[in-house]
């Protein structure tokens, strides 16, 4: 492998490495989502609000 | 050499693909745990709060429960003001458990972006999101919730 061989091995690398870089990747997994939390501690909150005021004397 | 290059090329692009695949693993794992973390958070939120009530209470997923049966006696003036310190101490694991999903939706987005910005920046967003469920399962552990564990990367 002669110095001028390996000068356009890296040259071709690098023209398809930007090629990839600019196609991206496959886009195959579905991505899940984190439940939000915040409605659900709410409801825990008006629930035991709730429960307070069925136990208050009148 | 074309052809080595070529070759090479399409070994850089499988383990591209490979990569990317393999984030979307840890994203999808780390979001099976907060979401079973987040079941943990608001059965022990929920267990709290009728507890500082002198009842057991138990999230069925929709409403906190009284699993006592039977009449209670009216809540005195020291079960408010446990149930108000209740609240104020988990009110840091909810917003923990609020950043963790934050976090994790910075790492969907980028892993749906998938150019090259989004490329440099999914490490760093994997790492501030690890750190998240690790401070949300430290508060866990404090208010007694015990969060699954991270699964290692594959």
């Amino acid at each position: 492998m002669t110095p001028l061989d390996i000068v356009e091995l890296v040259g071709v690398f690098v023209v398809e490495l930007t090629k990839l870089i600019q196609q991206g990747v496959p886009k195959d997994a579905a991505l899940k989502r984190i439940r939000r939390i915040t409605d659900d501690a709410a409801t825990i909150d008006q629930d035991v609000d709730q429960a307070v005021a069925r136990r208050t004397r009148p | 050499m074309r052809r080595s290059a070529a070759l090479l090329a399409a070994a850089t692009l499988a383990c591209a693909g490979s990569l990317r695949s393999q984030l979307a693993q840890v994203s999808n794992g780390i979001a099976d745990a907060a979401n079973a973390g987040n079941h943990a958070v608001l059965q022990g939120y929920c267990a709290a709060q009728m507890r500082a009530l002198g009842r057991r209470g138990r999230w069925d997923e929709h409403h906190c429960l009284d699993a006592d049966e039977g009449m209670a006696p009216p809540v005195t003036d020291a079960e408010r003001t446990e149930l108000a310190g209740v609240r104020e101490r988990w009110a840091a694991v909810l917003s923990a458990s609020e950043r963790v999903r934050a976090a994790h939706e910075v790492v969907v987005h980028l892993l749906e972006a998938d150019d090259a910005a989004a490329r440099r920046r999914i490490l760093p967003a994997l790492a501030e999101l690890a750190a998240a469920y690790d401070e949300l399962a430290r508060l866990g552990r404090a208010a007694g919730v015990t969060l699954p564990p991270l699964q290692e990367a594959p």
